[in-house]
């Protein structure tokens, strides 16, 4: 009897880092109750102290390891994305978004809804248990619903979240659906014993984990699945967008890497062929519609679905190097993507800014520093050496060559020549036209201390990739391990 | 005493499933898009039910749990999305919030 009723407490070391941001969110949460009209000053560095402490943890205490019976495992893989999501998140924070309370759309709960999808993102990377994995989708998901529409008497804020809502919701349906298809053949809710389990039936099996993917492919963007991406993008202010770009892709491409080693034993061929074809589809669509966009920020939309694509070729790759590419390309992504949306949320706060095309001509002259910050980012997303594109696009090559999936490199060749075009098109613009129109920017010391900051980590680790590679190779056998 | 087959379930929740997202396709209300949506998830929920009681297992109905509480949560945030829709422009179509195109 004494057995029945000891309860055995989990191990709390591990997730330490995913309990001080649930504080954080929660002490965000009851400062907005208490206090109607919260200062954004407070609200800040309650976030930034919440999150520096949760980083630290993270850097200073590297225990891994499984606590809660199996539900939440961390690893190296978790560590080094949830490393770069809180990285990332106080990067935007660092911005001076008082802007946008002059636009009547920042609020109490734009900082606790983001500490919220923060969390939802760590425990994303973090869990095999599918349980996990569908509460903490929903969370990231409904907190960027809710970020998507914040935007205060702007119609396509709502326009986007709506729909936002509508291709999320299909796709959390489709995702739990797979889930169940999944727990009917195995008995059992954790993808590692669902994976390996052998049993009758097979076919419940097939079908749960073919929903489930395509649930996780609208939540990346891939092409068939992508109508949501590029209205919820647009339609959401820029500084969420780039937290979409950055944290919500590296949240939602995560179950997709600890997938990847389980399924290439059963059902490599299938694997194989499905991932790379989708993938090649997502590379071509993006960057063939993105050639034609006169919006600035539709057309980084497109060159997130482009990416999308990029990354899905290394995790076609069902194998160690494929992996390992494709946490690279990951985390090289997120900063890419997060600093080119940056720049746009920079420049939208000059009067009549409106990301069209042509307002970019002559950057170089009302803002040089700004013009040579966004150069280099453009040029690391077209993969241009030594930044961190070029690394990364030829880490997935080299996955393919290995994998000798010839005709998807070739694709991807293809796709990024079309890339060149829009990417060199707005370069050309900012150095070699005339201004067309007055820029009054006004930038704290901060702001330029990020944007610089970013571009030199683009650079930096492209130039010697050493510095992650460290930290990628082990995470990436580690998964491979079992 | 006689148990409901596996296979009643999975029609039942095959069916409910294909009417959501049928709905979500062609319905054009907003609010009964967002109750097609409802309506797959709930699909959802008598699939892991009819399997545990298949496998006799509870993990199911746990799942089930958590998918009935956090599709109350989407379906909140969805409401007030459509209201903030409806109080900007007096439309319930989605053939009429399309501004974003390209």
């Amino acid at each position: 009897m004494q057995e029945l009723v000891s309860i055995q407490l989990p191990d709390l070391r591990l997730v330490l880092p995913e309990l001080t941001v649930l504080i954080t969110g929660f002490m965000l949460f009851s400062l907005e109750l208490l206090f109607k009209r919260l200062s954004h000053a407070i609200a800040i560095s309650v976030s930034l102290v919440g999150y520096l402490i949760a980083l630290l943890f993270i850097t200073f205490m590297p225990a891994k390891g499984e606590t809660f019976f199996g539900l939440y495992h961390r690893d190296g893989f978790s560590s080094l994305l949830q490393f770069f999501m809180l990285l990332l998140t106080m990067v935007l924070l660092g911005f001076h978004l008082i802007y946008y309370r002059k636009k009547r759309s920042l609020y109490g709960e734009f900082y606790y809804l983001l500490s919220f999808a923060l969390l939802g993102g760590m425990f994303l990377v973090s869990s095999y248990n599918l349980i996990v994995l569908y509460v903490a989708l929903e969370a990231v998901s409904i907190s960027f619903y809710i970020l998507t529409a914040l935007l205060r008497s702007d119609f396509s804020s709502k326009e986007g979240a709506f729909k936002y809502l509508m291709l999320g919701g299909l796709s959390i349906a489709l995702a739990s659906y797979g889930a169940g298809f999944m727990y009917l053949y195995s008995g059992s809710l954790d993808l590692r014993y669902i994976l390996t389990h052998v049993g009758e039936n097979q076919y419940f099996l097939v079908l749960g984990l073919v929903l489930f993917l395509i649930g996780f492919a609208i939540k990346i963007g891939a092409v068939p699945f992508h109508f949501w991406l590029p209205d919820a993008y647009q339609g959401a202010p820029t500084p969420i967008t780039a937290y979409m770009a950055s944290v919500g892709k590296l949240a939602f491409f995560a179950p997709l890497v600890r997938l990847m080693p389980y399924v290439q034993e059963h059902f490599a061929y299938a694997w194989v062929a499905t991932v790379s074809i989708i993938s090649a589809i997502t590379m071509l669509y993006g960057n063939l519609v993105a050639l034609v966009q006169k919006d600035v920020k539709r057309l980084l939309a497109y060159s997130s679905i482009a990416h999308s694509g990029y990354i899905m070729a290394g995790i076609a790759v069902a194998q160690l190097i494929g992996l390992k590419a494709v946490i690279y390309f990951l985390i090289a992504y997120a900063l890419m993507g997060f600093g080119s949306f940056m720049v746009l949320a920079l420049l939208e706060r000059s009067e009549g800014w409106e990301n069209r095309l042509e307002q970019f001509s002559g950057l170089r002259f009302s803002a040089p520093w700004l013009a040579v910050s966004f150069m280099l980012m453009l040029l690391a997303l077209l993969g241009v050496p030594p930044t961190v594109g070029f690394v990364g696009k030829a880490l997935v090559f080299m996955s393919l060559s290995s994998g000798s999936l010839w005709w998807l490199a070739f694709v991807m060749i293809v796709a990024t020549g079309i890339s060149t075009g829009y990417y060199l098109r707005i370069t050309a613009l900012m150095f070699m036209r005339n201004p067309s129109t007055n820029l009054q920017l006004a930038l704290t010391g901060w702001e330029k201390a990020l944007i610089a900051l970013l571009t030199v980590s683009l650079v930096l680790l492209g130039a010697v990739p050493i510095i992650l590679w460290g930290f990628i190779s082990p995470s990436a056998e580690n998964l491979f391990v079992r | 005493m006689k148990t409901i087959p596996l296979e009643a379930y999975l029609i039942v929740s095959i069916v409910l499933f294909g009417l959501g997202v049928f709905g979500m396709i062609v319905r054009r209300n907003l609010v009964t898009v967002l109750m097609s949506m409802e309506l797959a998830l709930n699909a959802v929920n008598v699939l892991f039910v009819g399997a545990d009681s298949h496998l006799s297992l509870v993990d199911g109905q746990i799942f089930a749990l958590f998918i009935i509480a956090l599709a109350a949560a989407e379906a909140a945030v969805g409401l007030g999305i459509i209201i903030a829709i409806f109080r900007l422009r007096k439309v319930d179509s989605t053939d009429e919030i399309t501004d974003m195109r390209g």
